[in-house]
């Protein structure tokens, strides 16, 4: 009962990775198959010692950084408010959970309307407190919180039910006999919610960062990457070898190498998260 | 009791202010949808105006074969992804079978790669078969997340049914398959429910796959608001009541299962 679904995903996942893994060492451009041909480690060096790399790099590393604390502080401090029960608080928990909904490619359009410079509601919003930007996608240093933003608003439902449904499973209890002891507001959060949820922050953190890196739709249609290159992620660094420089040997090994890296930092976080959601049970 | 009541009076002023906040971005495309151009591109900006639904029309006119596309492409990869996945969630949530563990950890795995770590891949693959450009070699594309997804949520779904009920239709002399199909499989309706509302939700929004792998005549909808948007880049009504259509049918069944939903995005790590 098993072989069939192992059969179906690996000769569609393993079969076309290893196809890929063969054209990562041949320099084969798109329009001129006939002229492929073997060159050992080259892309692979190439894509290494290339600032263009370099910076796709940095710039993933900068969206999901900010895009994690963005969405982690303001989905704990919601799914806190949440969690206290009161008549319609449902209504609350239904509502803010939509925009994990919204379509990536509907979410980008959404925001594109409301970021435009002229037009854009965010301008009229913030113009009368002097805060207005002439174009906020076309600034490097806004560029890329034209993105971060959406995101965050896209994703923090997500924390927020996971601290809301880590709270609702926390025995009620632990935190009677804290107030007894004195434990109050802040010093209630520190010492006995925060290390309670640990565990449950711990596993939204990790999907968040699984659910960053399939950002595509979001940032190829708000910013193009640019201006420039400030705003090129990742996937987006990938699909512009592959069908924009039609550079197929290349892009394969780019891939690869996002693949290794993956690998690595995945199973060094996966080991630090399991050793917090241990530290937050005993 | 007196402070209690002052405390939830002060939370559900917060709440409305950020409910407010998130809601606006979805409130405003829905006020764009139902203005007329001349309303949308003027400042100051027009907060009230004479709704039209003048927008939809256009849009119903203009986007059956995206949408046609679209439920194909979904309801074929989930179908798919249950044809092979759910007997293989099964016998791993029954049986011991032999690097049981490892199996069902390598589906996870396959469901976190990145699209970006994939794409290049599936379109040399799709290429070399002649498929690039078709619903099929898409629909192939999404059972590789779909199908892990199915395997790995629906093990967890199989492994929380009691095991005494298939042991006692073993013994009545059903097959494996027989309890599977007589026994289990109904009383996992909910769970199956739920698989496929996750797979439907990545799925239906899935853009990076789409967008390399389809020709016009196969684009799906989110592709379709992308173009619309390069190609009319004036015509804000229409963009934002095809995005309105979009979402509709993701945010029904999102909300229809919210209370599982985390569950379902960290793949059983949470139990709700």
């Amino acid at each position: 009962m098993i072989a069939p679904a192992i059969l179906v995903q690996f000769t569609l996942v393993l079969y076309p990775l290893v196809i890929a893994l063969i054209s990562s060492f041949q320099s084969w451009y798109m329009p001129h198959p006939e002229q492929r041909h073997f060159v050992g480690f080259q892309n692979y060096i190439r894509l290494i010692t290339s600032p263009e790399v370099a910076n796709a790099a940095w710039v993933t590393l900068k969206f999901m950084v900010f895009s994690v604390i963005g969405t982690t502080l303001l989905g704990l401090v919601i799914g806190l408010l949440l969690a206290s029960e009161f008549r319609g608080v449902s209504v609350f928990r239904s509502l803010l959970i939509i925009p994990m909904m919204v379509t990536p490619a509907v979410s980008a359009l959404l925001w594109i309307q409301m970021w435009h410079g002229s037009y854009g509601v965010i301008n009229a919003i913030l113009g009368p407190l002097g805060l207005a930007v002439e174009d906020w996608k076309s600034f490097p240093t806004t560029a890329l919180w034209t993105i971060i933003i959406p995101d965050v608003w896209q994703w923090t439902p997500f924390v927020m039910l996971v601290v809301l449904g880590g709270m609702q499973s926390l025995p009620v209890d632990v935190f009677e006999a804290a107030r007894v002891d004195g434990a109050y507001g802040w010093k209630m959060f520190r010492r006995i919610t925060f290390p309670l949820l640990l565990p449950f922050l711990s596993t939204a953190v990790l999907f968040k960062l699984v659910y960053t890196l399939r950002v595509y739709a979001l940032a190829w249609l708000i910013t193009r990457g640019g201006p420039g290159t400030s705003t090129e992620i990742m996937s987006i660094k990938i699909t512009i070898t592959a069908f924009r420089e039609l550079q197929i040997g290349k892009a394969s090994a780019l891939s690869f190498l996002v693949l290794i890296v993956l690998i690595i930092v995945g199973t060094l976080l996966y080991r630090l998260f399991n050793k917090i959601r241990e530290l937050g049970y005993s | 009791m007196k402070g209690r009541k002052f405390k939830t009076v002060v939370i559900i002023f917060f709440l409305c202010i950020i409910t407010a906040l998130f809601m606006f971005p979805i409130y405003w495309f829905i006020t764009t949808s139902l203005k007329q151009t001349k309303d949308i591109w003027v400042m100051p900006i027009k907060w009230f105006f004479t709704p039209t639904l003048n927008n939809y029309a256009e849009v119903v006119k203009n986007a059956p074969l995206p949408f046609l596309n679209s439920v194909i492409v979904t309801v074929f990869s989930i179908l798919i992804s249950f044809v092979f996945g759910l007997p293989c969630a099964y016998a791993l949530g029954r049986f011991s079978i032999k690097y049981k563990e490892n199996i069902a950890v390598t589906f996870l795995s396959q469901f976190m790669l990145p699209p970006m770590a994939l794409i290049v891949a599936f379109y040399i693959f799709f290429n070399s078969l002649h498929l690039l450009g078709t619903r099929f070699n898409l629909i192939l594309a999404y059972v590789t997340f779909d199908l892990p997804l199915v395997v790995w949520l629906m093990k967890d779904y199989f492994e929380g049914i009691p095991k005494e009920i298939d042991e006692a239709a073993l013994v009545d002399g059903c097959s494996p398959f027989g309890s599977f199909f007589r026994v289990s499989l109904p009383l996992a309706k909910p769970g199956v429910m739920v698989a496929g509302i996750m797979c439907f939700i990545f799925t239906w929004n899935e853009y990076l796959y789409a967008i390399i792998l389809t020709k016009r005549n196969t684009q799906t909808l989110p592709l379709l608001l992308g173009l619309f948007y390069r190609q009319y880049e004036v015509a804000w009504g229409s963009i934002a009541a095809l995005g309105i259509i979009t979402i509709l049918p993701v945010v029904f069944f999102g909300i229809l299962i919210q209370r599982r939903l985390v569950r379902g995005l960290t793949l059983g790590a949470l139990k709700e």
